[in-house]
């Protein structure tokens, strides 16, 4: 199992949060009694929610939000879950009123079930620590040598040159260059990314999967067939090229098979959900064997496959979406 | 006040068997990606390329089957209904020839394409070499997708400099405006004053706002080669002559030539 990495944002609540008007590019985290700036917003608040979700759904980073308010964390929170801000964030909370006699070295920890965060709360402040570093490390039991994996973002200086020195990758931004730093950390992650698959076989061995009788529904492609893969259990889908089964030569002519393969890491790439791909080589099906009459000394060859996973729930769009795209202008609030 | 948004709705069922409506999210960013990778038939005609899956509150966009796409170095002159050029701003979005264009989609769906035609101005183009590069050796068809692929990136901005300009100057009036209000706030405190400076993201976005321009002057002309070497936003322009000139001394000399700097702009 991966072991998640994390983004802390210290002092969320006090240095990125504005009193402005609503965009509709941000996010309403709190609603003021004050009657000229009644909300107060995370601005680009739309855009950060895509980038920490790729950060949290490709690069398994868990966002981690400090707080020095309990009761506005709590709203914060709430607000929150009604967006595309990614689930599951773990929350650091410095509230000397309602969490007295707990210290950041020994901090209150506990579930909100509800909004599905951890939570670890104390009240101390102290300049020589980052208390809310602290107070996560005793929640995930965060080492000293791995500091260095977890990103620490905050605008004060000297909170970050001390994280820094504690071992932590800290960063020190200026509010308006956080939509920018989040964008840097993707890109960083998706080279590293790029550099470790340029390093790994294209194909994944043939044994890996296993050919299941179950039927597949449509499509028109050529040696379809759902697998299973014999470590995981997990579902795939796998195919292969017209060129690649008919033609009796070797090397097979797989560049169908490699284009659509590149297309989809570019489509992932850029953000876009796809299932998980990889390439196999995989037996040709007795039916196919006849229907391409291949010949017999290549029959027993086994072929690239594209496989890919099943992905759990997935509704296709069907043969009315664009119609009835174009004639829907559905308007919906989304506060 | 708070602003609406508008977004496509599906249908979700719920733990108890009730139906209700809930946003569409991605479906923006999926045709942009689709429109620069060349994929025509990044739906289907009858929808099997594309679908969601329901998350807690909307539904999420996913690609299956993206077979179509990046047929570059393909002879397609048969089929010119799926030629899908950038600046007709509409994505074909299946064999048949159907197509969606940019304003037909709803502004949720808008905004989400022009964000990600501002992440593919981010997006080096050494980082498209790289996910390329593996193919290379099994197949040389895929250094024409690559050259391919890039020039239409730079055709896809081109064709999108209208949308993308007022996005990046607003950020940079959103940046210049924080830094104003922090003079305000302490301008009658000498030892706190400080005078706006100009800082790293601005000076990206002032960047990717001139390659933006670079982008749209090659989009409009012939005479024009853009070179990019590996770094994000170190471009070069000039005439065809010139630079075929520059080529030959390049080609003639065996010497390596390790750095080439240089920008320009034309407005």
């Amino acid at each position: 199992m991966k072991k998640n990495k994390f983004i802390v944002f210290l002092n969320f609540d006090a240095d990125y949060i504005d009193s402005k008007t609503v965009g509709s590019g941000d996010l309403m985290l709190l609603k003021m009694k004050r009657r000229n700036r009644p909300y107060r917003i995370l601005q680009n608040g739309q855009k950060i929610c895509y980038y920490l979700n790729q950060l949290a759904n490709r690069y398994d980073y868990r966002v981690v939000l400090f707080h020095t308010d309990r009761r506005k964390q709590m709203q914060i929170t709430s607000n929150l879950a009604n967006t595309n801000f990614p689930k599951g964030a773990i929350i650091v909370v410095e509230d000397s009123e309602c969490f007295l006699n707990y210290k950041s070295s020994d901090p209150l920890i506990f579930k909100d079930n509800f909004h599905q965060v951890e939570i670890a709360a104390y009240s101390e402040s102290s300049e020589k620590k980052v208390c809310a570093l602290e107070a996560l490390s005793k929640l995930h039991k965060i080492d000293k040598s791995e500091r260095n994996n977890h990103i620490v973002i905050g605008t004060a200086t000297q909170t970050i040159e001390s994280a820094k020195s504690e071992g932590w990758r800290a960063l020190h931004i200026e509010k308006h260059q956080l939509l920018d730093t989040l964008r840097d950390i993707l890109l960083k992650e998706i080279k590293t990314e790029l550099q470790e698959e340029a390093k790994k076989p294209l194909e994944t061995s043939s044994d890996q999967f296993i050919l299941t009788t179950e039927e597949v529904k449509h499509g028109s492609s050529v040696n379809r067939g759902w697998y299973r893969d014999t470590s995981t259990g997990t579902k795939w889908f796998g195919k292969t090229s017209l060129k690649a089964a008919a033609l009796g030569s070797n090397p097979y002519p797989y560049y169908s098979l490699y284009k659509e393969y590149l297309a989809g890491v570019l489509y992932n790439m850029l953000g876009v959900k796809t299932p998980t791909i990889t390439l196999s080589d995989q037996a040709l099906s007795e039916h196919i064997l006849k229907t391409y009459l291949v010949n017999p000394s290549y029959a027993h060859v086994k072929r690239l496959h594209h496989m890919s996973q099943y992905v759990d729930g997935f509704v296709e769009f069907g043969a009315n979406f664009v119609e009835n795209y174009k004639k829907c202008r559905t308007e919906l609030l989304i506060f | 006040m708070s602003d609406r948004t508008s977004y496509f709705l599906v249908a979700s069922t719920t733990g108890h068997n009730h139906r209700k409506s809930i946003p569409l999210v991605g479906f923006g960013r999926a045709l942009a990606v689709a429109f620069l990778i060349h994929d025509y038939d990044c739906i289907g005609n009858s929808g099997n390329n594309m679908g969601y899956v329901i998350k807690e509150k909307y539904a999420e966009i996913v690609k299956i089957d993206p077979g179509e796409a990046l047929s570059f170095a393909e002879d397609m002159s048969g089929a010119k209904e799926l030629e899908n050029p950038p600046d007709q701003k509409q994505v074909i979005i299946g064999t048949s020839g159907g197509q969606i264009h940019f304003t037909d989609l709803n502004k949720q769906d808008q905004q989400e394409f022009i964000q990600t035609l501002e992440e593919v101005l981010n997006f080096p183009d050494c980082y498209l070499k790289m996910a390329t590069k593996r193919f290379l050796a099994p197949d040389e068809k895929f250094k024409t997708i690559l050259d391919k692929l890039i020039e239409r990136k730079h055709k896809l901005l081109g064709a999108f400099y209208e949308d993308l300009k007022p996005q990046l100057l607003q950020q940079l009036q959103q940046t210049e405006s924080e830094q104003v209000q922090k003079g305000i706030e302490s301008w009658d405190n000498p030892k706190k004053l400080s005078l706006p400076q100009f800082d790293e993201t601005q000076s990206k976005l002032t960047d990717k706002i001139s390659l933006l321009e670079v982008t749209k002057a090659c989009y409009h002309s012939k005479e024009v080669i853009i070179f990019q070497v590996p770094h994000a936003t170190s471009s070069f322009i000039g005439r065809q002559t010139e630079l075929e000139e520059m080529k030959n001394i390049f080609e003639k000399n065996n010497e390596s030539l390790t750095v080439l700097q240089g920008s320009a702009r034309r407005s």
